[in-house]
């Protein structure tokens, strides 16, 4: 009799659990349709590996790289794990986990985001803690994760435990229910990858017209916590013998103050690396700011992310020596792939737009 | 940390894993240190407060405890040689020196405890935080009014050798913190609840599962009926919701404190007697009352038990007491038989008002309570003439109409909490007769107060369900022993909803106003 | 018991039901800043040429009293809809979040000494100016003014011992 109750209990406790699982994944917005920045961190881990590259970094890397264009040109396999409004210690959190991975032989770091120094100092707490799902929520468990979690909860997740809202996403998407729609049902378990290797193409063109302007900063020193972080990349990247690249991506908006760029420069020249300001190679590069952004100069769009790629691979070739792998069959015949689905994904965005 | 909290919910199980897993001997201490951890997680300035109060009181009833053995071992000694008249005034000397001890911790307690409700009111908590004194802003220490009722009812329990002294002062202090009690109530008894706790307590699958049930059913009530329907009562107390509006208000209050309070009660004794342990009832289904004293005796059951014994009782068999009534049955009559029992209520409710809150409105909440006891006391006369004449008790749906008037009467008493400025009440109270402004009802107004009509709904089914139990529960006694007859994937199955229900609905984490409960800010 | 499965198969279908009815806009996509109230009387303005110019004022109005601007630049959010607007007219520009169907100014500063704050400062006076209209309170000890009032605050940035820049924004958190 004991034996059959507690056979019960445990069946029952069983099926709650996997309901509970189930409840949970179809409340988890899915990112396959709007906003499909979010899915952006998840799909790094079917393309892990094997890239020579990785790109770490806010949308000025996910929305300005293409990967494929830099594999065609020059034969190097590279990744983007980028996501929306990404802070330094995600970056850097991200960044550890990849080293789990891959050691690439390049790391290339968007340094914008020296100028967030605490989850507070990002404006508006609603939009952070959305963002902040974006970004940690696509990441698999490691206790890099649960690193970048606790360093990136704003106040309001702070005094909800917000922590354990990550662990059970549950508990932060309980109220989604009223607002689920097909695609939740239709991706409950298979999500379709969004990116080709993290680059979110767009192919609108929405030409550059009048110059985006914000007004002057009290003080343009970047904060402690963006250095404390930044120094640890460099550590990082060091003691795994990896090649730290600074990049300021050639993204008009927001404004990238001279003084911010004068301490980058310092910055590499104070611990060897080497940091690209694209902003300043934009003729070089060859950016039409009438066709090649589909934002008015805030991103590049397909065309302008193709030419900053060919531009950029140059670089990595001739700088940072990165190999073309171009005669491995193996590795040709996975790229090969990709290529496929990328000209697939270009040709449906163009019909669409 | 809120009872709310994700941190609470993980603290208690481990602490309930921990719990059945360590030698029973150790369950106490182990009570003791959770308690403590609590305590000090809502901050460690808060530990001197809850260390004095257990320091005093365990300081006082043992030198009461120590003076009453000396005394009794004096008389057992020299039971011939003293004279009956010896006895009793060496017996009256002792007691004075108890009360000297009893006084010195009542006044030592009470007085940090008005100090600290003091600072919540200006110009104190002005005066308090602009000057040198500014760590005594540091809001009211966690369940403080609950923990102090308690050890004083404790220490007047041994002055009155109603219980023992408790020797040692690890368990004195676990029966001042015991942690799920701490933050709202029930105040318990020492009597009642000490022997509980220093117990060992065998695995009992059935209390577990009880009171597991019984916390989520508390989750439910605070999560998703009292926390959604607070967006509203707080709309609805600006100065432009009169007449209906403000009626509106009365009933949304009544439910959202119903939930909130019963919800957070629910949650404290399920955890308590998933422990193994039986605190008392705070609430028997207060709204289904006839009768303002029945309320009474059914709402917040331990702090008018608390005032009963130690407010009401001592002022009634106090000297100038005893002296008022023999007069008062002199010159009286039968009204004369009364008046000393409604002095010793007016200064009950005067005491339970400004216990809830120094402010005015506080003490005019328990004068009106008080003022309606004593006129239904006064007219029971003439109703039995009314009964006697026109029969209506035994008419079905009078009963109903005797719970639908209480329920009215007793929100627009409670309302009062809502309105520090008085005058504000009372001209919200006369909206009620000069403004019929029913049209709020359908002109939009009901889905500007915070809520959508989602939120409605959830509100409804969420009342229904609530009401559905309680009248099971009023009619066939505890739900959980009902389910706990059925087959038990059946049990499981409702259990899971119910879950799922609070999960879905729940009001809580980030997007949420963290409220706190009610009651924690008494 | 009978009852109870009832009424918990009523309670899904209610709530069922009001998940098909009502359709919700606080998914993540929509989110808006919190940034007080539009129209919040208090806010800091400023005056040009007989119109206010507030934080949180309704930017159809100053479009309506000014006219086109010179310069008119839309910013995107990273995967959040809606776009801030930057209207830059010859002495000032203003910025805006949108709320509803409306756009509500968000922030504005000057570009020239032809506009003044209501307490009479402008670009190039020298900080004893400065410190008449506003007091010392607000000085960060090196470069600016900073005051702040409910969500707003007002900037003043000093170069070489004149107004360089003065700003007000709402402050978002």
């Amino acid at each position: 009799m004991k034996k059959k109750s507690i056979f019960t209990l445990c069946a029952c406790l069983a099926v709650c659990l996997a309901l509970l699982w189930l409840l949970q994944a179809l409340l988890m917005p899915k990112y396959m349709g709007s906003v499909k920045e979010g899915a952006l961190i998840g799909e790094y881990y079917d393309n892990a590996g094997n890239n020579d590259v990785v790109f770490i970094g806010d949308c000025e890397v996910y929305e300005n790289f293409s990967p494929i264009t830099m594999w065609e040109e020059y034969g190097i396999t590279s990744i983007i794990r980028g996501s929306p409004q990404q802070l330094i210690w995600q970056s850097y959190y991200l960044m550890e986990e990849t080293f789990q991975y891959e050691t690439p032989k390049v790391m290339v770091f968007n340094v914008l985001s020296m100028k967030y120094d605490t989850p507070q100092s990002t404006g508006d707490q609603t939009q952070r803690e959305a963002y902040n799902r974006m970004t940690l929520d696509g990441m698999r468990w490691s206790g890099s994760k649960w690193n970048s979690i606790q360093a990136s909860m704003t106040e309001e997740e702070k005094q909800w435990q917000g922590q354990w809202s990550y662990l059970f996403p549950l508990l932060r998407y309980h109220d989604r229910w009223s607002q689920l729609t097909g695609e939740d049902f239709q991706y409950l378990f298979k999500k379709d990858q969004v990116s080709d290797n993290g680059y979110l193409m767009q192919t609108g063109v929405k030409p550059f017209e009048d110059e985006h302007i914000q007004p002057p900063l009290v003080d343009y020193t970047f904060g402690e916590n963006s250095y404390y972080y930044l120094d640890k990349m460099v550590e990082l990247c060091k003691q795994h013998g990896t090649q730290l690249v600074l990049i300021k991506a050639p993204s008009l908006y927001p404004v990238w103050w001279d003084e911010w760029d004068q301490q980058m420069v310092e910055y590499a020249e104070k611990h060897g690396l080497l940091y690209v300001n694209l902003l300043e190679k934009q003729e070089e590069i060859g950016i039409d700011w009438s066709q090649d952004t589909y934002d008015a100069g805030l991103h590049l769009n397909v065309y302008g992310a193709e030419k900053l790629a060919s531009y950029f691979g140059k670089i990595l070739v001739e700088e940072c020596g990165v190999a073309d792998h171009r005669g491995d069959a193996e590795i040709s015949t996975v790229w090969a792939e990709k290529v496929k689905t990328y000209y697939q994904r270009k040709e449906a965005l163009q019909a669409q737009s | 940390m809120q009872i709310t909290s994700f941190g609470f919910l993980l603290f208690a199980a481990v602490l309930l894993v921990a719990y059945y897993l360590i030698p029973k001997k150790g369950q106490w201490i182990l009570l003791l240190a959770a308690s403590y951890c609590f305590y000090l997680w809502a901050g460690i300035e808060y530990l001197g407060f809850i260390l004095l109060t257990t320091v005093s009181t365990y300081a006082a009833t043992m030198a009461m405890a120590a003076n009453q053995e000396k005394q009794a071992k004096y008389l057992a000694e020299n039971k011939q040689t003293l004279s009956r008249e010896e006895r009793k005034a060496y017996k009256a000397k002792g007691k004075r020196v108890n009360r000297v001890y009893l006084i010195a911790c009542l006044v030592l307690n009470f007085g940090i405890l008005a100090v600290c409700k003091a600072l919540l009111i200006e110009p104190f908590k002005a005066a308090a935080s602009a000057g040198t004194f500014s760590f005594l802003s540091l809001g009211l220490p966690l369940g403080i009014s609950f923990y102090m009722f308690q050890s004083m009812g404790y220490a007047v329990d041994v002055y009155r050798q109603t219980c023992a002294a408790e020797k040692n002062p690890l368990k004195l202090a676990l029966f001042v913190s015991f942690f799920p009690q701490l933050i709202q109530g029930p105040i318990s008894k020492f009597g009642q609840l000490a022997p509980q706790l220093y117990s060992p307590k065998k695995f009992d699958g059935k209390q577990l599962s009880f009171g597991l049930q019984r916390m989520l059913w508390g989750y439910f009530k605070k999560l998703v009926i009292a926390d959604r329907i607070a967006a509203a009562v707080i709309t609805l107390r600006g100065p432009e919701h009169t007449g209906v509006s403000f009626f509106i208000l009365t009933v949304f209050y009544a439910v959202q404190i119903y939930g909130d309070f019963t919800g957070g009660i629910d949650v404290t004794v399920g955890l308590a007697q998933a422990l193994g342990i039986k605190l008392p009832e705070n609430f028997i289904r207060p709204y289904f009352s006839k009768n303002i004293a029945e309320y009474w005796r059914r709402w917040h059951i331990s702090l008018g038990e608390w005032m009963k014994d130690y407010i009401f009782y001592p002022i009634s068999v106090s000297q100038p007491m005893l002296k008022l009534s023999k007069a008062a049955r002199k010159n009286l009559g039968a009204f004369g038989k009364r008046l000393p029992v409604y002095v010793a209520s007016i200064a009950t409710w005067f005491v339970t008002g400004i216990w809830h809150g120094l402010t005015p409105n506080f003490v005019l909440w328990g004068m009106l309570n008080c003022f309606f006891i004593v006129l239904s006391e006064e007219c029971s006369g003439l109703y039995e003439k009314f009964h006697g004449r026109f029969h209506l008790k035994e008419k079905k749906w009078y009963g109903g109409f005797e719970i639908a008037r209480m329920f009215i009467l007793m929100n627009l008493i409670r309302i009062v909490d809502l309105f520090p400025n008085v005058g504000d009440y009372f001209s919200r109270i006369g909206s009620l007769f000069t403004k019929f402004n029913f049209h709020v009802l359908w002109d939009g107004t009901m889905m500007k107060l915070g809520l959508t009509a989602l939120d409605y709904i959830i509100l409804a089914g969420g009342i229904v369900l609530m009401f559905t139990i309680s009248l099971i529960q009023e009619k066939k006694g505890s739900i959980r022993e009902l389910l706990w007859q059925k087959n038990p994937v059946v049990r499981y199955a409702l259990i899971f909803a119910l879950l799922v229900i609070v999960l879905l609905m729940g009001n809580y984490g980030v997007g949420y106003n963290a409220s706190a409960f009610i009651y924690n800010a008494f | 018991m009978k009852r109870l499965i009832a009424f918990f198969g009523i309670l899904c279908m209610v709530v069922g039901f009001a998940a098909c009815s009502t359709p919700q806009t606080t998914d993540i996509k929509g989110t808006t800043p919190n940034v007080g109230n539009p129209g919040d009387p208090n806010a800091y303005y400023f005056n040009y040429k007989g119109t206010d110019i507030r934080l949180n004022g309704d930017m159809e109005v100053v479009l309506n009293a000014l006219g086109e601007p010179k310069n008119y630049t839309e910013e995107t959010s990273c995967a959040f809809e809606g776009l801030d607007k930057t209207y830059t007219y010859d002495s000032f520009v203003i910025q805006t979040y949108p709320k509803g169907e409306k756009d509500y100014v968000y922030a504005f500063w000057f570009l020239d000494d032809l506009v003044k704050t209501p307490e009479g400062v402008k670009i190039g006076d020298t900080q004893a100016a400065v410190e008449a209209a506003y007091g010392a309170e607000g000085y960060n000890g090196r470069n600016a003014y900073i005051l702040k009032k409910d969500t707003y605050s007002m900037t003043i940035i000093q170069n070489d011992g004149a107004v360089s820049s003065i700003q007000y924004t709402i402050t978002i958190g």
